[in-house]
């Protein structure tokens, strides 16, 4: 049985402007010692589809629905309070995006830590041991030196890799199956991200976890994924390998992000265009081809369905769309657009009877005009 | 360090209470005139002794620094109107009724608004939330006179439950501390509620959560200390608002206190005793204030007792 | 599958311009509009309008006068003739509550505005001055903060003659601090803004970066800071009303009214009511209004994803 299985998980958050379904169908699937990476932008709905594998999203606005939930064997579909809360800390753990604010500044390092081992020998009924020695030694485990003294500090009297950290350590305390990092390193800086992820990867080795990580950076996740998910206003637009996804990407979306990455070659960067989407006023059909630079008629009418681990028509158009994402591609889609006009044209002579300019584009929004396209 | 720290604070409430009597003395010499301009034609040899035993003919600065002397040694003077009796002797007298009326209300206020603001909290938008909302929305927007009148009137004679003058015994406390209590209390009960909603909101309440805590450790543990913290600051304004509330929850109440003293001292222009029990109290918000500082670290380990930086 | 028009490119290749054009997004709320959908806080201004509106009409609606005694009709429960009956002098009670509002309803706005004045000039020129300056005048407002100022405006109005004139000025010059210290840290705030540095980096005078760039930017907080100075002045008169300071007779504000009430609530409890509920009813609008108005202007309900 898989760690993870999640199929068709919809998310809905009712708030004073009315509705707003933030997660829409999304499945996942998670083996033990495998880590899968979720890439979307901010207020695409990964975080809240972690957290609703942890029963973390307030009960009094949200409805949770999924045709099957399954974390660490035990089926949660149904699951009330009471029972997520007996899965969390010894099944599952979390780490959260900024360790500045993840942990009660009030309280000391050690009792947090304290807490958590606590909670797990109640759960397990062992007996507790030297519960202070146990809390230093986790600290050691993540990489803290002077463990003793770390103990008895507060929160803001440490660096933010640090805390993040001990963070990382109070989720180990409760020695869970799964760990889920909701962008575990935004909130550092670029020395102490490298830090943290090593010491994630070598955790989930030694541990033999599964590990759900959350970023918006996809040199993140190539560096720590064995698979990804790349998530677009609450959906999966694509799912697949890390080598197939950032080798060859396939949706549209996910070739922007790639471009969009700065190398030591750019020049110019590239970013997508317009905004991501309002989730309350979602546009008709696909919900990124308002920004696709691909994107066609049925895209505007129709959402695609998620086939093959892709959610794109152009899957289904019959010429393949450009596969590279170079910087020729702006060429290329230009010849694949009169490609595609011809051969349509070409059907619709064929099977129809209608004339050929009757098929060719149309509107203001399309500068490949008749004349062109019956020219090739 | 913190000795250091204990210092520049002891020496700010230094400051500031000779800043305060100093004010006072100035405000009350401001006074067209002087004191007894007021009385009614005394013979010119009478008024020429008052005028020698309180030495109100020296100048100014001599009276000041007459003054001074006296206050450093903790005596506020002689009662203007009360002949005989110095203004320390009314406050001997009148500030332990004083002192329990405030204190109660005090407790009450905490208590009862750190009660009802987390109560609603945790449940917002249900019947419990919308009575509690609506009854400190009420409370706050209700003057403390009508509060007690109200309570004078359905408490004390529509049901004769409580006695509703004197301070003779625990009976008779309960309206006065209920009236001097209600409105910080809904004041209290405001606050608690929208700062515990917020630190519900927090992502350390949320890996509390994750952890696997029981709802009520999450709250008890985590969200409490937190959602109480801005109640601490508010004490040292909560006593000062007792303090002047107690004026009027004495003279409804008839309560031999020092603020029923104040205020007859108000309408008799006693002015020693309106300048002592002003310097009085003054110093009794200031130290209060100190304590609450003092003890504030304590609570929040953010909050240190050494220097703040510039920042 | 066949292909039809649905494969043609929707636009031009590699343009994702007119967006807009083509999808019509709901407008994102702003404050007027999350203001005009909080109920309570529409019907809080409402209040305060009908109570704005009674003080400047109400004295006309009754034959009567403030300081009309008529000794035979004393201590008259409501009726038509006394609407809310009268007091113990037979002076017309709704009158007085009418009239007591002008009073009332002025002592708040003209403190408050004197408090605006002063704090924002002080606020303003410690936040925009910063360093020394600023340390300083802030380390006077804390001093004062520490001060039970209650007493300081008892104190003059002992010393001043009692009157409205002696009440504005006392709680105009007692209570500027809590909007000193919101305009200063807003203004430290905006000081670090980039159209502000941009301003600055252009040679913009400083007076004009702080009255044209700054200030304005300021008028969220400044407003909500008056939604609770005015009913705390309000409130203050009522105070120094019951204990003897307030406004002199025959004239009466809620607070000497409703002192008045209470003298008598043994015997003709009517007395109170309405001065009461006057005070109350007040009160409850400028809550609901600025509870309203915080909400509108500083959001934090938003949903997280």
């Amino acid at each position: 049985m898989s760690l993870v299985t999640m199929e068709n998980l919809r998310v809905t958050f009712h708030t004073f402007a009315g509705d707003v379904e933030v997660v829409r169908d999304v499945s996942l699937k998670l083996e033990a010692g495998e880590v899968l990476g979720i890439v979307g932008e901010s207020g695409c709905g990964k975080s809240v589809t972690v957290q609703a594998l942890m029963g973390l999203l307030p009960r009094d606005i949200t409805t949770v629905k999924a045709e099957a939930l399954q974390v660490a064997d035990t089926d949660c579909k149904d699951f009330g309070e009471a029972s997520w809360r007996h899965l969390r800390g010894s099944s599952v753990a979390m780490v959260f995006q900024d360790p500045m604010t993840a942990l009660n500044p009030i309280l000391s390092v050690g009792t947090q830590l304290i807490e958590s081992i606590k909670l797990r020998a109640k759960r397990s009924g062992e007996t507790l041991g030297d519960v202070k020695a146990e809390a230093a030694a986790l600290l050691q485990k993540v990489g803290i030196s002077d463990p003793d003294r770390r103990l008895a500090q507060y929160p803001h009297e440490l660096s933010g890799g640090m805390r993040q950290r001990v963070v990382i350590a109070m989720a180990l305390a409760g020695k869970p199956r799964l760990l889920l990092a909701d962008e575990p390193t935004t909130a550092l800086d670029v020395t102490t991200e490298a830090q943290i992820l090593l010491l994630l990867k070598e955790l989930i080795k030694t541990e033999h976890m599964g590990l759900i990580i959350i970023s918006h950076n996809l040199r993140v996740i190539a560096q720590m994924c064995d698979r990804m998910a790349v998530m677009y206003a609450g959906q999966i637009v694509e799912e697949g390998t890390v080598e197939a996804l950032l080798g060859n990407p396939r949706h549209p979306y996910l070739q922007g992000l790639l471009q969009s990455l700065p190398t030591m070659a750019t020049t110019k960067l590239q970013a997508i265009g317009g905004q991501p989407p309002d989730l309350y006023s979602l546009p008709m059909g696909c919900s990124f081809h308002p920004r696709c630079p691909k994107a066609m008629r049925i895209c505007a009418r129709e959402m695609p369905r998620l086939e093959n681990n892709l959610r794109c028509w152009l899957a289904k158009a019959k010429i393949t769309p450009c596969p590279t994402v170079s910087g020729e591609l702006l060429e290329k889609c230009d010849a694949y657009c009169n490609r595609l006009a011809a051969a349509n044209d070409a059907e619709g002579q064929s099977v129809e009877g209608e004339p050929a300019t009757a098929t060719a584009p149309l509107g203001a929004t399309n500068n490949t005009n008749a004349e062109g396209t019956v020219k090739s | 360090m913190v000795g250091t720290y204990l210092f520049k604070r002891l020496i700010g409430a230094v400051v500031v209470m000779w800043a305060i009597i100093t004010i006072t003395f100035m405000l009350m010499h401001a006074i067209p005139g002087g004191p007894f301009t007021e009385e009614k034609k005394l013979p010119p040899q009478i008024k020429a002794t008052i005028e020698a035993t309180y030495h109100l003919n020296d100048p100014v600065w001599v009276q000041y620094t007459d003054y001074m002397k006296h206050v450093v040694q903790f005596d506020l003077g002689p009662s203007y109107k009360y002949l005989g009796r110095s203004v320390n002797d009314i406050i001997g007298e009148s500030f332990p009724v004083s002192a329990q009326l405030g204190l109660g209300a005090l407790v009450f206020a905490v208590i009862g608004g750190v009660a009802a603001g987390i109560g609603s909290a945790l449940k917002p938008n249900t019947w419990l939330d919308y009575i509690i909302t609506f009854g400190s929305t009420l409370g706050i927007s209700v003057p403390t006179f009508i509060i007690g009148a109200l309570l004078v009137y359905w408490l004390g004679f529509v049901w004769p439950i409580f006695p509703v003058a004197l301070w003779k015994g625990p009976a008779y406390m309960v309206l006065p501390i209920l009236t001097l209590g209600a409105q910080p209390m809904a004041f209290i009960a405001r606050l608690t509620r929208s700062t515990m909603l917020d630190v519900m909101q927090q992502e350390y309440i949320k890996t509390a959560r994750a952890k696997g805590l029981a709802n009520w450790d999450v709250i008890m543990k985590h969200a409490i200390g937190n959602a109480i913290l801005p109640v601490l600051t508010y004490l040292g304004p909560l006593a000062a608002a007792l303090l002047t509330g107690s004026f009027i929850v004495e003279t409804i109440f008839a309560i031999p206190g020092l603020g029923k003293y104040f205020v007859t001292s108000i309408y008799n222009r006693d002015y020693t005793v309106i300048l002592g029990v002003t310097i009085f109290y003054s110093a009794l918000v200031v130290g209060f204030n100190l304590l609450v500082d003092l003890l504030y670290p304590f609570v929040d380990p953010r909050v240190t007792m050494e220097e703040e930086d510039e920042s | 599958m066949k292909l039809t028009d649905d494969f043609l490119p929707l636009r031009a290749h590699g343009t994702t311009a007119d967006v807009t054009a083509e999808v019509v997004y709901r407008p994102r709320p702003n404050a007027w509009h999350r203001l005009k959908e909080n109920k309570l806080a529409l019907f809080g201004l409402f209040i305060i309008i009908c109570m704005l509106l009674l003080a400047i009409v109400g004295p006309w609606l009754s034959p009567y006068t403030y300081a009309d005694q008529n000794l035979a009709e004393a201590n008259q429960a409501p009726s038509a003739a006394h609407w809310f009956g009268t007091d113990t002098l037979g002076r017309d009670l709704y009158v007085r509550v009418v009239y007591g509002a002008r009073i009332s309803l002025a002592v708040g706005f003209v403190a408050a505005a004197i408090n605006l004045a002063i704090g924002v000039i002080y606020g303003g020129v410690a936040g925009f001055f910063g360093g020394k300056v600023d340390r300083l005048m802030m380390s006077f407002v804390d001093i004062l903060y520490g001060i039970p100022l209650l007493l300081y405006v008892i104190l003059l109005m002992v010393v001043l003659s009692p009157g409205l004139t002696s009440i504005f000025i006392a709680l105009g010059i007692a209570y500027w601090l809590t909007m000193a210290r919101i305009v200063r840290s807003r203004i430290v705030t905006l000081k670090n803004e980039e159209y502000v540095l941009a301003a600055r980096s252009m040679g913009v005078p400083a007076s004009r970066i702080l009255f044209r760039h700054m200030l304005p930017n300021c008028v969220g907080p400044i407003i909500i800071t008056m939604t609770l100075a005015i009913p705390e002045a309000i409130f203050t008169e009522a105070f120094l009303s019951f204990i003897g300071l307030g406004v002199s007779a025959p004239m009466a504000s809620w607070g000497v009214l409703a002192a008045e009430g209470i003298n008598s609530i043994r015997s003709y409890p009517f007395q109170l009511v309405a001065p009461a509920l006057a005070i109350a009813i007040t009160m409850l609008g400028f809550t609901f209004f600025g509870d309203g108005l915080r909400n509108a202007l500083d959001p934090k309900g938003e949903v997280k994803r």
